[in-house]
């Protein structure tokens, strides 16, 4: 096996040593395989699960596609469904790529879009164009307000940001129960929900074409993001600490505040997915929401190896499997959560095959 | 002297590390109830000798006879059980943990369960025959290091070492404590132990040791008696192969003269918390270039980290271009022309993960011409690159070639140019050609007097003779923390500088 | 209370000795909830609570062992593996759950190996709190001064702890580290799988989804600000208990009709999180914490 692999090397590094594009080939082809490798893993050993759960993979696998690609219900809901992912994806980036980890996405959404809902129906019935900016702002500020306790206790104290945003996660769930039961109570209605926004500060779908406007905006951050890694420096010093905190010390970079705001920027840009799914699509909040797309994006900034633009291709693929998953349900009566499986196991065999890519560079090094 | 008299014997030991030759067919022997200094520069092979004594390393050939039965060691366990045991330069003990825990840790594992009770009156009694107390109770970070010393050495011994291995033991110590370190080892071998002591510092090995064995670059030079010892000059010139003065040296340019930096009673501490600069005074001049010569070890890493912003000052004062910088940060003093050139290319001044193009920009991103407002401008970065890269004829690089592709040679010589090819009065140069090849050490030794004479002040700090003469115009040593002399090049002698670079005083 | 408290401490515990030998394991709400879940299945399937918790137990070693190879073999970075291992074990337990009950909950065995001492247990109020407990939150608390003690005194807790402080002395001074995490390892996922189980079979007696809710993230958070001690840590977890406890009373009961239940229920969190911000803010994590162990010849 091992010999199979530096024949391929050797051989794609001579056809293309001419070309003098050996290093960028082969130093992007080589990570690119973790990629794949869990991809392709990860759905093969969603195949296993499904065997012995008494399913055949590829029945369920075609049926997942085709249900997401090839339904009308399955198009139009890719829109909906991707915005939220490809923001998370984006917020986390956004941290992960400065060393710092925010678990907390799924808290600041729903704090992000408890404010944006009281934006919207709070300020009476403003202009679109007035409304629709201070919603989105309130959610940023949800997002920010439920971040800083946790990114101030990583910067000055060091304790870990893991454990502290995953525990807001709970109190963002308690908290939303509480607020749509009572203070925020919608009288109107039988069933708690919170009043709905003003139709004015509803984000609406592109005329024609089946995109939302959310996932506009989730396009925008995403090229800003990549911009801002790429070229900015307030970036290039995110990916310092990011990479070698030895060097950055060296380089004498302002290692906390740079931490603290790492973080902040995240907990704001999940807080705005937040934001974006209560104008967009729920109008309104009910009190047992849960959004798990706050973990569903984990695996997939890794798999997209932290690149900003790569995460819409992913996003793309993981809302697919998402609705295709949720129709899948239906039709076979495989439970949805087997999706999420997949993710996880995505990850989890990403993870190992960079690792042993790792181990086999340092190998190599030693040689 | 029969095979079977010696405690030890090392025949012809050779070992190579990737791109160096570390022992070069050496051939070393102990004795019982003796101490045997093994004398050398850095770098000239005395570590990586007694590691393979003591079980670390394996050979790549030669032989290892302990009491005369040939031995095969693959593990300092191995080693131990043998009876051969060393004390490490960097101490192998938990601060956390007292004492005997920390001695059980090692027992433990050679096969020795005993109770921490019985263990802790095996110390005090161990300790008493060698002329010292300690209490086996105590947490090993309330210990002075001297102390902790003595514990590694009680270590090693109830682990059943006949031969005891020091490496550099007295570079963490104070003067008093070496005299007791001292007692303790006299201790020992009257006891019929044998001890080796490593080290570099000549007035010790001279105080203390039976036998002397000198390397350099991984040969043996030779072995004496203490007895048979006339002049030190002997020693330093087989530790230095100091001959008469070298051919010309390269061109060295002239002096300008307004002082750039100026150095008062600096104090540093080190990460273990000990004084590292013992009260630091100097000066230095546009267009001069200082050789600060030393060995590794004696502090002049945190002299430069000091000068340079990254590490905290203790007392002292800095002075550059006549205003007080003490207590800057490193940020705010690179903006202001002082660059410092670090000895770690590896974890510290490049990331390997990243381009050549942005390493350059690691300390330089905010400057003007590399930017536009918020935005890193990598077109024009990417020119510096190829122009940095062609001046400096950095072999197979481009721009966005990934550093860790680039040989230790290039990465070099990328770390150096990057300091060096800005605008900065004050360099401060940490062994900038350590692990380079011959024709990338002359380079990069012509680029920093290249920049001396267009008025900037260096400071190299450098382990290497031939570098500190060939490049400075003043010489100055360092030893244990202090400055021992400072020398004007043309009128000082390769003795008297490696002299003062162990510690000796002229006979 | 003490019931409570006990799915924490076991857990607690257990990732004590894991940390103390410088591995993070976010994992550990993961281990929690597909143990909860197979000894739900055991204990359906057999009828009995034991042979439930038993194959806990089993599942949280196995799990444990798996992680552990990531970890500690392959070297991966330890809060990504966590976490992605946290998250399919939500994944999977729902996935299994739906596909094997649909809507229909089945009943649990009745709760074997409850320890009663009558005439203690008459005593108002603690009496039952005390006295009338299942077998495991007896012996939990009995693991305390007996982890604490081998942590602390013996050979064995030396060098767990000589891992989390310097890995490279204790590889020198010929512990084998990767041996020596792999079995703290385990001892957490046993403890963690018990963990899972207790709280499925004996506290809230059912199964749902996430079922635990962020306990194993309580247990992170009370190791940490527990220094790594577990006496402290069975404050911590009593601390957390009592929260949880209270909230639970509020919501039975109806007290305190003012405050809502909701509210109540994020007293556990918050105590956790305040506990982190008083104590933890000096806390000396050990050096090599979260830190594959790699050899690196001088």
């Amino acid at each position: 096996m091992k010999n199979k692999k530096d024949l391929v090397e050797l051989g794609i590094e001579k056809l293309v040593g001419k070309f003098g594009l050996t290093n960028l080939l082969v130093s992007s082809i080589k990570p690119a395989l973790s990629t794949i490798i869990g991809i392709v893993g990860g759905m093969a050993a969603g195949s296993i699960v499904l065997l012995f759960t008494g399913f055949d993979p590829v029945y369920v696998y075609y049926t997942i596609f085709a249900q997401a690609w090839g339904t009308s219900f399955g198009i139009s809901k890719m829109s909906i469904t991707m915005m939220p992912l490809l923001i998370i994806g984006v917020g986390l980036l956004f941290c992960f790529k400065a060393g710092t980890w925010n678990i907390g996405a799924q808290g600041q959404m729903i704090l992000g879009a408890l404010f944006a809902n009281i934006a919207g129906y709070g300020l009476g019935p403003l202009p679109a164009p007035i409304l629709i900016p201070i919603v989105l702002i309130a959610s940023v500020v949800g997002g920010i307000l439920w971040i800083l306790p946790a990114a101030v206790m990583k910067a000055k104290w060091g304790i870990n940001e893991v454990v502290t945003t995953m525990l807001f996660n709970f109190l963002a769930i308690f908290l939303l129960m509480y607020l749509v039961k009572s203070p925020l109570r919608y009288p109107q209605e039988y069933h708690p929900i919170t009043q709905p926004i003003y139709h004015s500060a509803q984000l609406p779908m592109l005329p024609g074409i089946p995109i939302h406007t959310g996932l506009l905006i989730g396009l925008v951050l995403s090229i800003f993001t990549y911009i801002f890694f790429a070229k900015t420096t307030l970036g290039f010093q995110f990916r310092i600490i990011g990479s070698n905190i030895k060097a950055a010390r060296y380089c004498g970079l302002h290692i906390p505040y740079l931490i603290f705001y790492s973080l902040t920027i995240s907990g704001a840009i999940c807080g705005l997915a937040g934001g974006v799914q209560l104008s967009g699509t729920m109008r309104f909040l009910d009190p047992d929401w849960v959004p798990w797309y706050g973990f569903q994006a984990v695996p997939l900034v890794f798999l997209a190896r932290l690149n900003a633009l790569a995460l819409i291709p992913f996003s793309f693929f993981f809302a697919s499997l998402l609705i295709g998953g949720d129709l899948m349900h239906r039709v076979v009566g495989l439970p949805v959560f087997f999706v999420d499986v997949i993710f996880g196991l995505m990850l989890i065999l990403f993870a190992a095959a960079e690792s042993i890519r790792y181990l086999r560079l340092k190998k190599r090094k030693e040689r | 002297m029969s095979e079977k008299e010696y405690t030890v014997r090392m025949v012809g030991i050779t070992k190579s590390f990737p791109g160096v030759v570390a022992n070069k067919n050496i051939d070393f022997d102990l004795e019982k109830s003796e101490i045997h200094g093994l004398l050398g520069e850095n770098g000239a092979g005395k570590t990586t000798l007694m590691n393979i004594l003591s079980g670390f390393y394996q050979p790549d050939e030669g032989e290892i006879y302990v009491e005369g039965k040939r031995v095969k060691m693959r593990s300092p366990k191995d080693a131990l059980k043998l009876g051969i045991g060393m004390v490490y330069q960097h101490f192998t003990l938990v601060p956390e943990f007292k004492v005997v825990e920390n001695v059980l840790l090692g027992l433990d594992v050679v096969g020795k369960k005993l109770s921490l009770n019985v263990i802790a009156s095996l110390i005090e009694e161990q300790a008493k025959q060698l002329g010292f107390t300690v209490n086996p109770w105590s947490k090993v970070a309330d210990l002075s290091l001297g102390e902790q010393q003595r514990v590694e050495i009680l270590k090693v011994l109830l682990r059943g070492a006949k031969v005891i291995i020091l490496d550099e033991p007295t570079s963490v110590l104070a003067p008093v404590e070496i005299t007791g370190l001292f007692n303790v080892l006299k201790q020992l071998a009257s006891q019929g132990k044998s001890v080796v002591f490593i080290t570099h510092k000549l007035h010790e090995v001279m105080e203390i040791c039976d036998r002397i064995t000198v390397l350099r670059a991984g040969r043996k030079i030779g072995t004496l008696r203490r007895s048979e010892i006339t002049s030190t000059l002997e020693i330093v010139r087989m530790m230095f192969g100091v001959e008469a003065e070298p051919a010309v040296a390269a061109e060295v340019p002239k002096i300008l003269g307004r002082e750039v930096l100026k150095v008062e009673n600096l104090i540093v501490q080190s990460d273990r918390g000990v004084d590292a600069v013992k009260g630091v005074s100097f000066s230095i001049r546009e267009g001069e270039i200082l050789g600060l010569a030393g060995i590794d070890g004696n502090g002049q890493k945190e002299l430069a980290e000091a000068i340079s912003g990254i590490r905290k000052i203790k007392s002292g004062r800095i002075y550059y271009k006549g205003e007080d910088i003490t207590g800057l940060s490193s940020a705010e003093l690179h903006n202001r022309g002082i660059t410092y050139i670090t000895d770690d290319r590896v974890s510290e001044g490049l990331i390997q993960d990243f381009k050549l193009v942005e390493n350059i920009l690691l300390k330089d991103f905010r400057r003007k011409d590399v930017r536009r407002g918020l935005f890193i401008d990598w077109k024009k970065a990417s020119k510096k690159a190829e122009e940095l890269i062609k001046e400096y004829e950095l072999a197979a690089a481009k721009p966005n070639s990934l550093v860790q592709t680039l040989s230790g040679g290039t990465q070099q010589k990328l770390l150096v140019s990057r300091e060096i090819s800005g605008e900065a009065s004050l360099i401060i140069a940490n062994q900038p050609t350590h692990g380079v090849d011959a024709k990338t050490t002359v380079y990069i030794r012509k680029k920093l007097i290249e920049k001396a004479s267009k008025g900037s002040a260096v400071l190299l700090i450098s382990n290497d003779l031939d570098e500190i003469f060939s490049c400075s115009n003043t010489i100055a040593v360092i030893y244990e923390g202090k400055i021992l002399g400072i020398l004007d090049r043309q009128s000082a002698t390769r003795e008297d500088v490696a002299y003062l670079m162990i510690g000796a005083k002229k006979v | 209370m003490l019931r409570v408290a006990t799915p924490i401490l076991l857990a607690a515990l257990g990732e004590c000795y894991v940390e103390n030998a410088g591995i993070l394991n976010l994992g550990i709400e993961g281990i929690m909830l597909f143990s909860a879940f197979t000894s739900f299945l055991g204990a359906i399937a057999v009828n009995s609570s034991i042979i439930g918790l038993l194959v806990g137990l089993g599942t949280g070693l196995l799990l444990s062992l798996i992680l552990a190879v990531l970890y500690v073999t392959l070297k991966s970075d330890q809060i990504v593996v966590g976490i992605a291992f946290s998250l399919s074990a939500i994944g999977f337990t729902s996935l299994y759950f739906r596909l094997l009950f649909g809507t229909t909950l089945p009943k649990l065995p009745v709760k074997e190996w409850i320890v009663n001492i009558p005439e203690l247990a008459t005593i108002p109020i603690i009496g039952r709190a005390f006295f009338n407990q299942p077998f495991l939150v007896y012996v939990s608390i009995a693991l305390v001064p007996l982890f604490y003690y081998i942590l602390y005194r013996t050979r064995f807790g030396l060098k767990v702890r000589a891992l989390g402080e310097n890995p490279m002395v204790a590889d020198t001074a010929g512990v084998n580290v990767f041996l020596y995490r792999y079995i703290v390892m385990l001892i957490g996922g046993l403890l963690a799988g018990l963990g899972g189980a207790y709280l499925t079979l004996y506290q809230v007696s059912l199964f749902q989804d996430n079922l635990i809710q962020g306990r194993g993230y309580v247990a992170i958070a009370i190791v940490m600000f527990a220094r790594w001690n577990p006496l402290k840590i069975l404050g911590g977890a009593l601390l957390y208990g009592s929260a949880e406890a209270f909230a639970g009373a509020v919501q039975a009961l109806g007290y305190l009709r003012t405050v809502p239940a909701e509210i109540v229920l994020m007293f556990p969190y918050i105590i956790t999180i305040l506990g982190l911000v008083v104590l933890a803010r000096r806390a000396r994590f050990p050096p090599a914490f979260a830190r594959p162990y790699r050899r690196e010849m001088k």
